[in-house]
């Protein structure tokens, strides 16, 4: 059973609750992830029961590029390793006991299984991987916690703002940097305006055509709080 | 020439790859970060205790530490401007150093 965490709509899930109820009926909690950024607050999926947790890792340093190359994050317990796509690398020492690293699992990847392959790894996976290693070796323990922080805190203060200047926040659990908010109907003209101005709420309707009027919102840290201010005015003006 | 620096004795440079760099767990100092990070201009938000989790276990580098690294590793990669390498099934069309 495969769990969005943040979901769509930015809430988190609760995944102990949802993992042991999975569990019970023998089935696999898959745990997955448009923002991996976020469990540098939140728990992680291994911690609450998930036996395979994925993400998209463009925020970890991949550029936006049109939609264009990224990388997926998969990780599994190991009673799962056999069945996973892509390679697994292991650490051993060699001969005089000296540490190396060595390609150790491969058992879906291309040039092992052929036509029962479920993996095919291309030179530009490694180097956006690559580029995301460096980044989060930027970031660091500290600084992924720093920073995953300041996304939480800047959605919060928009949703505040929001709050206070009467805009309807559609679900009350928590989020992290992403929620869903409810505006007053015919603000389809403001979302034309907000467009222009390239300040971009994304307009649900088009996928949950029975929540009109909801938009997600989305504040990382790029944003300051005098651009919330702003964002807030020209919902609510 | 003394017998130290003779041609059979001075080796001129390790054949094979020689990976002794160190993890990046094994280098850096708590506190450490490699990235600006923008300043926190707005209030502090209440979490939710039950949710929260300890975050991933990264080490703290600087940005030189994590330049040295990965400039080191890179260093000893090898391909066709080390020395000989195959064609592969895959991209042998594209090697012409190599022909």
């Amino acid at each position: 059973v495969a769990v969005q965490t943040p979901n769509f709509f930015g809430v988190i899930e609760d995944l102990s609750a949802v993992s042991e109820k999975i569990h019970q009926a023998q089935a696999l909690l898959v745990a997955c992830a448009s923002e991996p950024l976020a469990y540098g607050l939140y728990k992680n999926p291994g911690t609450q029961g998930a036996d395979i947790a994925c993400a998209e890792g463009q925020s970890l340093g991949v550029p936006r590029s049109f939609g264009g190359p990224a990388l997926g994050m998969f990780a599994s317990k190991m009673a799962h390793v056999r069945n996973m796509p892509g390679r697994l690398v292991g650490k051993t020492v060699d001969m005089e006991g000296r540490r190396g690293f060595v390609l150790t699992l491969a058992t879906r990847e291309q040039h092992i299984r052929r036509e029962k392959a479920t993996s095919n790894i291309c030179t530009n996976h490694s180097l956006c991987a690559l580029a995301s290693a460096m980044y989060m070796a930027s970031l660091g323990g500290t600084g992924i916690r720093e920073l995953a922080r300041l996304n939480f805190d800047k959605t919060e203060y928009l949703k505040g703002q929001l709050k206070k200047s009467g805009v309807k926040i559609a679900f009350e659990s928590p989020t992290f940097n992403e929620f869903t908010a409810q505006f007053p109907s015919g603000f389809q003209s403001v979302y034309e305006k907000l467009l222009k101005r390239k300040l971009w709420p994304e307009f649900l309707c088009p996928y949950y055509p029975e929540l009109p009027d909801h938009y997600l919102l989305c504040v990382t840290e790029t944003k300051t709080r005098e651009d919330l201010d702003e964002l807030v005015r020209e919902v609510t003006t | 020439m003394n017998q130290e620096n003779s041609p059979e004795k001075c080796i001129q440079g390790a054949t094979g790859l020689v990976l002794n760099e160190p993890l990046l767990w094994e280098k850096g100092k708590k506190g450490r970060t490699g990235i600006s990070i923008p300043k926190q201009d707005v209030e502090k938000a209440e979490t939710d205790p039950n949710l929260v989790g300890e975050g991933p276990d990264f080490p703290d580098l600087s940005e030189v530490d994590i330049i040295r690294h990965y400039t080191r590793l890179s260093q000893w990669n090898y391909g066709v401007d080390a020395g000989h390498v195959s064609s592969g099934v895959l991209h042998h069309e594209i090697q012409p150093k190599d022909k």
